[in-house]
């Protein structure tokens, strides 16, 4: 046999073999032959046999469970939320890699829901606006009872649809309105559970997270009494950027709580990017309710369904309006 | 076959509970591919998000002759392929892939491993993609050039390319020690 026969050999084998795990040790008797008196295709197996080997490995990492140590830090920390966590002090940061994959498979289905609903429940034309709903939510008509509530209208605003909402609720709303909206009424539905929340500090380990607790200011919530302004970032040492374009943790930290036991790359991600984020936090504290799919539906009712749905195919469509998308290369910068 | 066929139907008929089981069940394969197709965590949670939701909204089309992975690893794909796309049109972000600290002969398997994941990502995401649905996913060649919609004989060359750029990474990394004559 020539070498470069015993390489076309291989390769049919490969191709023959690859969806099984005999593919790192076995080889055919004939290749082995020829291996054995050629170092070249002998060095040529030995590899495959490596390659193969390390895909198999793959194949058992469970990519949900794990997050490659020091990336996500790196990668996210910017120099303006960096601030904006200094602002308060100590800030408890912890990476909770257990979990991660838990609450974002709960997270996912949960905003899977949130569109199933509005694919399978038919519901009546209303025009309120998206940030009307948030505003609604705080008030009394539809408390935030619920986790998934709050990921709806993260993830109505952060839809095309939510896109064209934002861009229909003129009159000086901004898009921070919706925001600070949303988590006004996250803060609300924060702080009436703390004992859970201090719960999940304890799961976390985070020893200086239990010392410090999570303290929620009394009164002083800049989210929870009226819509922030410029200078209420300015006032709390933050930066145009931050007001521009909030992170999950200047949101919270606006709102009064002084330590969070959060991965670094939640504190600092844009939230308009990151909605599922938020439904973590809240999920974290409370597993989601079976009221959540009457909620959805109330929510959903509530919004404007005159809108064409968005694109269900690849050409064009984009789920982020590109104005207030985050840019990873100014994080990295 | 029957039990996705069975949870499909559940969900079509709008059971929530169904919905979150096929989440559930998926999610794993859905975002492995994301992540290794994109070789960044973020991005692979926004393109397993859009994944489900699309396919949810297309789940009526959904042809129960055949798997339902293969069809959602269709999706997954797809959306890989804008993100990647729109990568190209924005500023770069830097990928801070870590230099080995080992060579051959004396890398365990997180190192192996570490090198292989930073192989895939030098791949053509054509060669990765097909690749990966044929390595990670045992998608047969007939399975993998009905989804991205190709001939097998085009599969079977990407793939081909895909091993070939894969192990001379490896051996430009000196992972692996072979005669690069043979690979010519």
């Amino acid at each position: 046999m020539q070498c470069h026969e015993f390489e076309r050999q291989l390769q049919f084998w490969l191709d023959d073999c690859a969806q099984c795990d005999q593919v790192a040790t076995d080889l055919p008797a004939e290749l082995v032959e020829h291996s054995r008196s050629c170092r070249g295709c002998s060095a040529l197996a030995a590899d495959y046999r490596t390659l193969f080997g390390a895909l198999g490995q793959l194949k058992e990492v469970d990519l949900l469970a794990t997050i490659p140590a020091g990336v996500a830090e790196r990668a996210t920390v910017t120099p303006a939320s960096r601030d904006a966590l200094a602002v308060h002090g100590a800030v408890a940061v912890r990476r909770q890699q257990a979990d991660r994959s838990p609450a974002f498979g709960i997270a996912i289905a949960a905003l899977v829901l949130v569109a199933c609903s509005w694919l399978f429940t038919p519901s009546p034309h209303q025009s309120s606006s998206p940030v009307a709903v948030a505003e609604q939510a705080d008030a009394t008509d539809l408390p935030p009872q619920d986790a998934a509530l709050i990921a709806a209208i993260s993830q109505a605003w952060r839809s095309n649809r939510g896109e064209t909402w934002v861009a229909r609720t003129t009159g000086g709303l901004s898009n921070l309105n919706l925001v600070s909206a949303t988590m006004s009424a996250a803060t609300q539905w924060l702080q009436t559970r703390s004992t859970p929340w201090e719960q999940l500090l304890q799961a976390s380990g985070n020893a200086a997270a239990r010392t410090d607790g999570l303290v929620a200011s009394q009164g002083s919530s800049v989210l929870a009494s009226q819509e922030p302004t410029p200078d209420d970032f300015a006032d709390h040492g933050l930066s145009l950027l931050e007001w521009e374009q909030p992170s999950l943790g200047t949101m919270l930290t606006l709102a009064g709580w002084q330590s969070m036991a959060l991965p670094t790359e939640m504190l600092d991600g844009n939230l308009f990017e990151k909605p599922q984020w938020l439904l973590q936090v809240a999920d974290g504290i409370s597993p989601m309710a079976n009221t959540m799919a009457g909620t959805i539906t109330a929510l959903l009712r509530a919004l404007p369904q005159d809108e064409d749905p968005p694109a269900t195919d690849d050409r064009g469509a984009r789920s982020v309006p590109l104005d207030i998308r985050y840019d990873r290369a100014i994080c990295l910068g | 076959m029957s039990e996705e066929r069975h949870l499909v139907e559940r969900c079509l008929a709008g059971e929530q509970l169904a919905m979150v089981e096929l989440v559930d069940r998926f999610r794993g394969p859905v975002f492995g591919l994301a992540l290794r197709m994109l070789g960044h965590r973020h991005d692979a949670e926004d393109v397993c998000q859009e994944t489900f939701f699309r396919a949810f909204r297309s789940l009526h089309t959904w042809d129960s002759a055949r798997g339902f992975l293969p069809w959602l690893l269709a999706i997954v794909g797809n959306r890989c392929r804008t993100r990647l796309s729109q990568r190209q049109r924005s500023p770069q972000w830097v990928e801070l892939a870590e230099e080995p600290t080992q060579r051959a002969g004396e890398q365990d398997d997180g190192g192996l491993l570490e090198e292989v994941t930073l192989g895939l990502q030098q791949l053509r995401p054509e060669y990765r993609e097909a690749f990966l649905l044929l390595h990670q996913y045992n998608l047969s060649y007939p399975e993998i050039a009905q989804r991205l919609d190709k001939p097998v004989g085009t599969i079977k060359t990407w793939i081909h390319r895909a091993r070939r750029d894969l192990l001379e990474h490896l051996r430009r990394r000196q992972v692996v020690e072979g005669s690069t004559d043979a690979m010519s």
